[in-house]
């Protein structure tokens, strides 16, 4: 939110180093923000397997919110990670910030829906 | 919370995309008096209901209400969005609905929903079940003609 009250845009920024694929989003994932993260992370798995890293760390610590069409597209993301089974080379790392309650209630439930991919840090 | 006083909102608006966030933020602003758990929670409803509204309503004006109550489950704060629907939405809303009602467990139900809407294209389906599950909120439907109202009540003092 910005001083004036006004949603922030929603960013996101990725970068690799040293086998780590980390993403970094913030603002407000409303309606706006679908299109193109859902294009974003629609690349991400192959982005992820190509570069043959070992992790892809997602940093949602500026997200101040999210709403269930950019949370879905969480859902696809996993759902190709969880369909590649053994040609999953990584794993996930969930950055949260516990200041924003509702993310540890949406990574929560990411997690359970891909328990053996993902872990969770405050 | 018996006898506290909850703030009641009222507001019939055609939401956009960027209101809908404002609306959210100024919920959970004025709702932080419950704490800041229930803040959340009812920002969280407020956010998937309005856009829902945007998405599907047969017309832009939408009537948000939110208010505090008692009922034989105890105290709770409801939230309550109207429009003028049509008759597939409703449709698909209202089983939802009582998919979601009558499953003994909502984060059980909600894996179920995720499962089944991965890779869907047209809309994602969770903003009820997430609703339902991440805001441990009852959710219920009143039709009157073509206009759909969608409620979601939080009891109050219990989320953990």
């Amino acid at each position: 939110m910005t001083s004036d009250g006004i949603p922030a845009a929603f960013l996101i920024d990725s970068r690799v180093r040293d086998r780590v694929l980390s993403v970094v989003l913030a603002g407000t994932a409303d309606m706006d923000a679908r299109a193109p993260l859902q294009t974003f992370l629609r690349a991400l798995h192959t982005q992820a397997c190509g570069l043959g890293v070992q992790e892809v760390a997602v940093d949602f610590r500026n997200v101040e919110f999210m709403n269930s069409s950019c949370f879905k597209g969480f859902v696809d993301w996993l759902s190709e990670v969880q369909r590649a089974g053994t040609e999953r080379h990584y794993q996930i790392r969930f950055l949260s910030n516990p200041a924003l309650t509702w993310q540890r209630r949406s990574l929560q439930a990411l997690r359970c829906f891909a328990m053996d991919a993902i872990r969770i840090e405050h | 919370m018996s006898g506290a006083h909850v703030p009641r909102i009222d507001l019939e608006f055609a939401p956009d995309v960027a209101q809908i966030s404002l609306v959210r933020t100024l919920v959970a602003r004025i709702y932080q008096s419950s704490g800041a758990e229930m803040a959340d929670r009812l920002g969280l409803a407020v956010h998937e209901l309005l856009e829902n509204a945007l998405k599907y309503a047969a017309e832009g004006l939408t009537h948000l209400s939110i208010e505090g109550g008692q009922g034989p489950g105890g105290d709770h704060i409801q939230v309550r969005v109207t429009n003028r629907s049509t008759t597939e939405h409703m449709s698909a809303a209202c089983r939802l609905v009582d998919e979601l009602a009558a499953a003994p467990d909502a984060q059980v139900i909600y894996q179920r929903v995720m499962r089944r809407n991965a890779g869907r294209l047209e809309g994602s389906g969770l903003g009820l079940a997430r609703i339902s599950a991440e805001g441990d909120m009852a959710l219920d439907y009143q039709v009157d003609g073509d206009r759909l109202s969608v409620t979601a009540r939080a009891r109050t003092g219990e989320f953990v």
